[in-house]
């Protein structure tokens, strides 16, 4: 009988626990419903005023010399603001930890003002209420964005490409995607001289590119171009071809000819050994700065990686298909709610780093990208990027404003990136056809 | 004539057998040493080497190039000193807990006693993830009432909260499985002796300082070090409850070297070194502890 009850109390007290705990939205997984509650801040009445001396909290993810170009902007802000607004960078670890972090921050009711993060994290601090809708303040005639239009139509869109078409973040740390290739390997071996004479140019079409990797890996034996993240390569290559992903509602989209047809082309140069994945190396910089892998795609924030001893790496677009896409990521700028002061003290150091001069500055200073399609005119940008640094800010630069897509944001909108990598993991393993593996796919999400 | 060969046989058997065992242990040992090898060899060589494959085995040149740089990201003798601080602390603090609880369950007849131990025991199958934004409620809304006391009488110092060393020790001052650990150890220690100190007017503190406690330093010594490593090696919970780079740890400063897209691994092996070299040391000087310990309770870590 003890025994019995013992049983019972440490049952129930576990239970009991367990239940108090999981009031609170558990770090690990975004458990919110696919329809989150958009907040409602109440529309703020016009001609706001700051008081002096105002200090915010910005928790950001940014090391090592993107963290101090994070400083030096927070540095000059507070030297040169005139409403004497101060900003407390902190670090917070990366991207997940910086999520944990928020979440529970939330739950506790001490939050900073500014935190950086991808949308689809944005979006489970929604039924916190505390996630300010940022459209009162980009649009106010007094403190607003100068010149928002100039902000590229591709960040704008993702910016508000939520449930209610409201703005709640703005873009941040920027990269998208380049095609990184050794140049000392193409101009050894003479390789693409045939095409332009003897002016060497990367691929421009998913073609040439597999016209290329084949005649890499009939000199080196190895497979000759890779891609780091299989669910961009999926998305855009769809995307390119006339294909959909998904939409911000959360809808999923991608059962389609062309996802078959993206999976299949990869799949099949991978089975015939020109294509590879990351795999073990987790990111293509590793077996590309050894010279084993002679193209690869990856983000531009990895250019940092990819210095090696035996070459200078360059890069170029990426190949393109029937219509021009290439992937936006990064991370964005998202405010919470600490009372008016602070809100309108955070903005205006918001709107101070994506002015076009700090949008620059950050971009020279980072792995990044400057938000303004202006930027790439200050005399300033142009002489960096003449000055030829890091070939990834050149290539960054010469896409379209209309080139880039974006993941739609929505609660799970990583877990469909998941499952689609896992997809794109089985055909290559040789387990599903790559119309079951997309079926699959589709089906488990729905 | 049978005999000397018979003798012959097994001792060639035995001397066999031997060879079998440390070859096997040798393996063994290296197998363990490999991780090692690679941070240490790791934190001396370039970016350049230790991506390539085939693998590079021996760096090139040996410089401390990596340590000079990887150490200068982060205030990282800020961080070993707060991780010390936090760490000896913690272990201290556990330890105590866990002897006076430990002692408590084993050797007192109190009503509910086993339903208690029990209730602690199911606990432990709460996840700590689950615990974790709790916690830190906790500590914020006790930071709140800290400051609160601490603006209305100057004499009281702000020890828990945000930033504060409170909040990266206190959490962690009670373990249910160290408890239950050291119980059981308890236990085996004959009840007899109790009675015949209680026959000879000795107290139940001073046994426990006395007759307790010694006899279970092998124990004590290896809860105190286990305690010690989670305490060093503690990630998440270090970061959620500090803002300020004065009050982190050696583990957040590892972090520096991960980018969204690649790490430099050649300056994580060096910050590595840095990080695990303290605890080699620790271990080389308690290790005979530590066996005895694992060897008598049946843990392992």
């Amino acid at each position: 009988m003890k025994k019995v009850l013992t049983l019972l109390l440490s049952v129930g007290l576990v239970f009991g626990l367990a239940a108090c705990a999981e009031e609170t939205p558990a770090p690990t997984t975004p458990s919110t419903p696919t329809t989150p509650t958009t907040p409602t801040t109440p529309a703020e009445p016009a001609g706001r005023t700051l008081p002096r001396g105002v200090t915010i909290e910005f928790w950001h993810s940014m090391s090592g010399p993107n963290g101090d170009a994070v400083q030096y902007l927070v540095d000059r802000f507070n030297a040169e603001n005139e409403y004497g607004i101060t900003v407390n960078a902190t670090y917070q670890g990366g991207y997940n930890d910086a999520h944990q972090k928020v979440t529970a921050a939330l739950v506790a009711g001490d939050y900073p003002d500014i935190g950086q993060a991808y949308g689809n994290n944005v979006v489970t601090y929604f039924p916190s209420g505390q996630v300010v809708q940022l459209d009162e303040f980009i649009f106010d005639p007094e403190w607003g964005i100068e010149d928002f239009e100039d902000i590229l139509v591709g960040y704008r869109n993702e910016a508000s490409a939520f449930e209610d078409g409201k703005y709640y973040i703005l873009p941040f740390s920027k990269s998208t995607e380049v095609l990184y290739y050794n140049p000392d390997f193409f101009n050894k071996e003479g390789l693409w001289a045939d095409r332009e004479g003897d002016v060497f140019t990367p691929p421009e079409t998913w073609e040439e590119l597999e016209t290329t990797a084949k005649a890499i890996t009939a000199i080196t034996g190895k497979p000759a171009f890779g891609y780091d993240s299989l669910a961009n390569l999926f998305i855009i290559w769809t995307q390119q071809n006339g294909g959909t992903y998904t939409a911000a509602d959360g809808s999923i989209l991608f059962n389609n000819f062309e996802a078959v047809q993206a999976v299949e082309y990869f799949a099949r140069g991978v089975r015939e050994g020109y294509f590879r994945v990351a795999g073990d190396d987790r990111y293509l910089s590793g077996p590309f700065v050894s010279g084993d892998v002679m193209m690869y795609i990856g983000s531009t924030s990895g250019s940092v990686f990819n210095r090696s001893d035996l070459f200078d790496f360059e890069s170029a677009q990426v190949p393109m298909g029937k219509v021009r896409r290439v992937i936006q990521q990064g991370a964005n700028f998202f405010m919470l709610d600490n009372g008016d002061d602070r809100k309108l003290a955070a903005f205006t150091f918001i709107n101070f780093v994506l002015a076009a001069e700090n949008t620059v500055e950050w971009a020279m200073r980072s792995g990044y990208l400057p938000v303004r399609a202006s930027a790439r005119e200050l005399p300033v940008y142009k002489e960096f990027l003449d000055s030829n640094v890091n070939p990834t800010k050149v290539t960054g630069a010469s896409y379209l404003a209309s080139d880039y897509t974006f993941d739609p944001i929505f609660a799970e909108s990583f877990s469909v990136r998941q499952a689609v990598e896992v997809a794109v993991e089985e055909v290559l393993a040789g387990q599903k056809t790559a119309a079951a593996a997309i079926q699959d796919a589709y089906d488990g999400l729905q | 004539m049978a005999q000397p060969l018979t003798f012959a046989t097994s001792k060639s058997n035995k001397v066999l057998r031997q060879v079998a065992v440390y070859l096997f242990l040798s393996l063994g040992a290296l197998f363990m040493i490999f991780p090692f090898y690679w941070m240490i060899s790791g934190s001396f060589k370039t970016y350049q080497e230790i991506v390539t494959s085939p693998i590079v085995w021996i760096p090139a040149t040996i410089s401390l190039v990596n340590y000079q740089e990887a150490l200068s990201v982060a205030p990282f003798i800020i961080y070993l000193q707060n991780t010390v601080i936090v760490a000896v602390a913690n272990s201290i603090l556990t330890l105590l807990t866990t002897i006076l609880a430990a002692f408590a369950f084993s050797q007192f007849t109190f009503k509910g006693r086993d339903t208690l131990f029990a209730l602690l025991l199911a606990t432990l199958m709460i996840p700590s993830e689950l615990l974790i934004i709790t916690n830190y409620s906790t500590v914020v809304q006790l930071g709140r009432w800290n400051k609160t006391l601490t603006e209305t009488f100057s004499v009281i110092p702000q020890v828990i909260g945000i930033d504060t060393y409170g909040a990266l020790i206190v959490p962690f001052i009670a373990s249910i499985f160290y408890i239950y650990l050291l119980r059981q150890f308890f236990n085996q220690i004959p009840r007899q002796l109790y009675l015949a100190a209680k026959v000879d007017g000795c107290s139940d503190w001073k046994y426990m300082w006395t007759i307790m406690v010694p006899n279970s330093i092998n124990a004590l010594i290896t809860i105190g070090l286990f305690n010690f490593i989670a305490s060093w090696n503690a990630y998440i919970w270090p970061l959620l409850v500090t803002n300020n780079v004065e009050m982190r740890v050696l583990s957040i400063g590892l972090r520096y070297f991960t980018g969204e897209a690649g790490s430099e691994y050649h300056l994580l092996m060096a910050a590595g070194t840095f990080v695990v070299m303290p605890l080699l040391v620790l271990y080389l000087f308690t290790r005979r502890f530590i066996i005895a310990g694992v060897a008598r309770s049946g843990i392992k870590g």
